[in-house]
């Protein structure tokens, strides 16, 4: 939990239900997001959980409650060109969120669009690249990318702005393995180079990489917690139609049949460290 | 899907890729009268060979162009046919009702030739520079008409955008015409009526998904501080080389020597 | 018996252009009659390219590929693949046209020709095999969930009951739950009813847990083909085809560079459980003993 100076982003019981709709697809969400902080968000489908990005992002305003980004309110209308470049959002299809024919045009769109100077866009797209490694290929068509590929460059787009906080939709749900752990590198670094980071996904083991996991159902939110401490909600998780961890399922078998192992087995490392300890 | 298509670039880094993408412009501009006002053999012969050795300089093989123009030489040569049919004058050949003139030849020859010639040149400026440079240079080449209030900025971003997404529209077009297709839907026989009633399954999935690509684009945008109206700066400044002042020259000077040819 | 034969197959994108791409290259493969192969590999590794020569979408620009018996050149042949083949394309609900479920599933099956009595009858069979609801075939497509939805339009395809089934990543999107139930699923129709399963996927987990073979491509060349256990121990390969082995093969391997080898290759977590259990107690940890 960060401390109060350090908070990024902050929701203070914040509800949200789409125009027409009776239901409320957030429900008194209260929790921050601190500077640099790396959050994961998991839920069944239908959780709530894009809309919580949407409101995050200050694409939604909240039907009750309150956003803070970076102390401005995301209600204010005269704070909302602020607050865009405040927070950055990175949707599940890369396809609709690139906009020039080109990797470099693409990259140079938001700052383009603050009217910076030919010289300062071209040095934002350069640092932009460089963070997501895609220098090499600055002049090739969106189109001709790999998902992955396609996936960072999305990130760079919104990196160009240069966010405080990246917000990212189930950034990896159409790549495959080499291009998640691609995207999910990047947003690692993105992390320790002091730019907070909200990655939504249904992968457990890449929501484990995170500091801090929400667990989100029906609108609101069930658990905030460090990784090690929600995927041994074996029991939670499961009902909700979601695992644990690859290492944490297996723990929950080993715990069914009728053997004691320390809570909190999340990744790999911890697994084989706990077997080293018992076998050798 | 597996022949290239007019209208499509072909990265190849040559000279004429590398010229300033409005003087390209302006050079058609500039021999498209050029080609049009010459009456003489020799005037459009010269033309002729300044458009090849043009092609020649921009390292996509003389292959290519024939190939992405045959749909359009195919039109080419029925008009010149009906042309040379229905264009009265001296008889060279008469075939029963069928009368071949001198006059209809020539016309239709000199009409052929000179088409040609610029669907060439348009090729080469298709091949050579990206979509992205073209509604640079038009947004350059239009950018008086801000002045009129003509929004050409915004005009620009939609062309672009619409260039953007031309190859993800097609993808997507096509996955629904494969996965409809294995569903048993003949696209290709049938009369009119049955034939547009199966494109249905085909039509209503094609415009809900660009719709809610739209959609996400609109969103896509505005998280990337885009605002109608704004004013936005650019990546790249166009500049023009010294290759561009030569090829500028050198198409001003054909033009004034059609012109010159003409008025003597 | 084989149903799908490819013998020495080469497709080329764009060919003698800058653009040309060869997509795949000297590929032979058998399918038999009646198995769940799974074929893996990264994106733009050729998968898609692949299974469209299996229902005649696209034709060989070299070598041979026979489906049922006759060879796909065969024009008669490859326009009446589809009664046969059905293929499930990614994201297969963006292929929804109609206002209630029941007519997007009946669309096939229609245009098979069957009699309105039959399509009715299979269209209820086959939303019950997939343990939907009857009473989801009035809804308007628009007001189910992701999950949902995904399994209507794989029962647009399975209504027809094809001989042959392909499916491009079924789970892609949907949480754990869902994407188990979908292929358990049709697992259980192979199962029952002998039908013969492709699964294009880049989730070695779900191979580990329903094929009985994985063919691995990349960059267009078939890597490796065989038992789905003996496939995923190739961790190398796997990796060089930008794949990555399953949680229970990564960990064995761990485990045996620390000097503690499982007896067997594990494929899935429920192997791995199981292995564990007899280690532990062998090792005098018994259930209940075991812990730190």
């Amino acid at each position: 939990m960060p401390g109060p100076s350090n908070i990024l982003i902050e929701l203070e019981s914040v509800s949200y239900a789409y125009p027409g709709s009776k239901f409320a697809a957030l429900q008194d969400i209260s929790a921050c997001v601190g500077r640099a902080e790396f959050i994961s968000v998991i839920g069944p489908n239908g959780s709530g959980k894009s809309t919580l990005a949407r409101v995050m992002a200050g694409l939604l305003l909240t039907s009750g409650g309150r956003v803070m980004i970076n102390g401005l309110d995301t209600a204010r209308p005269e704070s909302r060109q602020e607050i865009r470049r405040n927070v950055g959002l990175v949707m599940q299809n890369p396809d609709n969120q690139l906009v020039a024919a080109v990797v470099e045009e693409d990259v140079a769109f938001g700052p383009e669009n603050l009217g910076l100077p030919s010289a300062e866009v071209f040095r934002r797209v350069e640092e932009a690249l460089a963070a997501v490694g895609l220098s090499d290929m600055r002049s090739r068509p969106p189109h001709m990318l790999s998902g992955g590929e396609k996936q960072r460059l999305a990130i760079a787009g919104v990196l160009a702005l240069k966010p405080l906080c990246v917000v990212l939709d189930e950034p990896t749900s159409m790549l495959d393995p080499f291009g998640r752990q691609e995207v999910l590198q990047v947003l690692r670094s993105l992390s320790k180079s002091g730019t907070a980071v909200v990655l939504i996904t249904h992968h457990m083991d890449e929501a484990a990489c995170a500091d801090r996991v929400w667990l989100l159902d029906k609108g609101c939110l069930l658990f905030d917690a460090e990784p090690a401490a929600l995927f041994s909600q074996f029991e939670l998780l499961h009902e909700l139609g979601l695992t644990s961890t690859s290492a944490g399922e297996l723990a929950y078998r080993l715990v069914e049949q009728g053997f004691t192992l320390p809570v909190g087995i999340v990744t790999m490392e911890d697994m084989v460290n706990f077997l080293c300890r018992v076998l050798k | 899907m597996n022949n290239i298509s007019m209208g499509q670039y072909l990265p190849a880094g040559s000279p004429v890729h590398r010229l300033d993408p409005r003087s390209k412009l302006i050079c058609i501009a500039l021999l498209v009268p050029a080609v049009l006002m010459t009456s003489n053999p020799l005037g459009l012969t010269l033309v002729s060979l300044w458009t090849l050795l043009v092609v020649l300089l921009s390292g996509i093989k003389p292959g290519l162009y024939w190939q992405s123009l045959k749909p359009l030489w195919v039109l080419l040569l029925i008009s010149f046919v009906l042309q040379v049919f229905f264009t009265p004058g001296n008889a060279l050949l008469t075939l029963g009702f069928i009368k071949i003139s001198r006059e209809g030849l020539l016309y239709s020859g000199w009409l052929l030739w000179r088409i040609s010639v610029l669907l060439l040149a348009a090729s080469v400026l298709t091949f050579t520079t990206t979509p992205l440079q073209l509604t640079m240079a038009l947004e350059w080449l239009l950018s008086p008409l801000r002045r009129m209030r003509v929004p050409v900025q915004e005009l620009a971003m939609m062309i672009n955008l619409a260039l953007r997404f031309v190859p993800t529209l097609f993808d997507e077009a096509r996955m629904l015409l494969l996965a409809q297709r294995s569903r048993g839907t003949d696209f290709n026989s049938g009369s009119i009526k049955e034939r547009v009633s199966r494109l249905t399954p085909f039509m209503v999935p094609l415009l809900t998904n660009i719709f809610s690509r739209a959609d996400e684009l609109a969103l896509a945008m505005e998280i990337r501080c885009y605002r109608v109206g704004a004013a936005r700066s650019r990546l790249h400044v166009m500049r023009f080389r010294p290759a561009d002042y030569a090829a500028l020259f050198l198409n001003t000077a054909i033009l004034a020597a059609v012109i010159t040819a003409k008025a003597l | 018996m084989p149903c799908i034969e490819v013998e020495e197959l080469t497709h080329v994108y764009y060919p003698g252009t800058p653009l040309e791409i060869v997509a795949l290259r000297d590929i032979e493969l058998t399918v038999y009659d009646g198995e769940f192969i799974a074929l893996a590999g990264s994106a733009g590794s050729g998968k898609s390219t692949l299974v469209q020569h299996f229902n005649g979408l696209l034709l060989p620009t070299a070598g041979c590929v026979k489906v049922l018996g006759r060879a796909i050149s065969d024009k008669q042949h490859r326009q009446q693949l589809w009664r046969q083949v059905g293929l499930v394309f990614q994201f297969p609900e963006r292929q929804i046209f109609s206002n209630t479920v029941f007519e997007d599933i009946a669309f096939g099956p229609r245009n098979l020709g069957w009699d309105s009595t039959t399509v009715s009858k299979q269209v209820k069979d086959t939303v019950a095999l997939v343990g939907l609801p009857e009473e989801i075939l009035s809804a308007d497509p628009r007001t189910l969930s992701g999950g949902m939805l995904r399994r209507v339009a794989i029962c647009g395809v399975l209504a027809m009951r094809p001989r042959i089934l392909i499916m491009d990543e079924p789970g892609a999107g949907l949480e754990p739950a869902t994407r188990q139930l979908i292929l358990a699923n049709i697992k259980e129709i192979q199962a029952q009813h002998g039908m013969t399963v492709i699964l294009i996927t880049h989730h070695l987990e779900d191979a580990a847990v329903f094929a009985e073979r994985v063919a691995v491509l990349h960059q267009g060349v078939l890597l490796s083909i065989g038992p789905t256990r003996e496939v995923l121990s190739q961790t190398e390969l796997l990796h060089r085809a930008g794949l990555k082995a399953p949680f229970a093969v990564e960990l064995a391997q761990r485990l045996s560079q620390e000097g503690i080898p499982l007896p067997s290759l594990p494929q899935s977590i429920e192997d791995v459980a199981q292995l564990l259990q007899q280690l532990l107690q062998t090792n005098g940890a018994r259930p209940g003993g075991a812990s730190l």
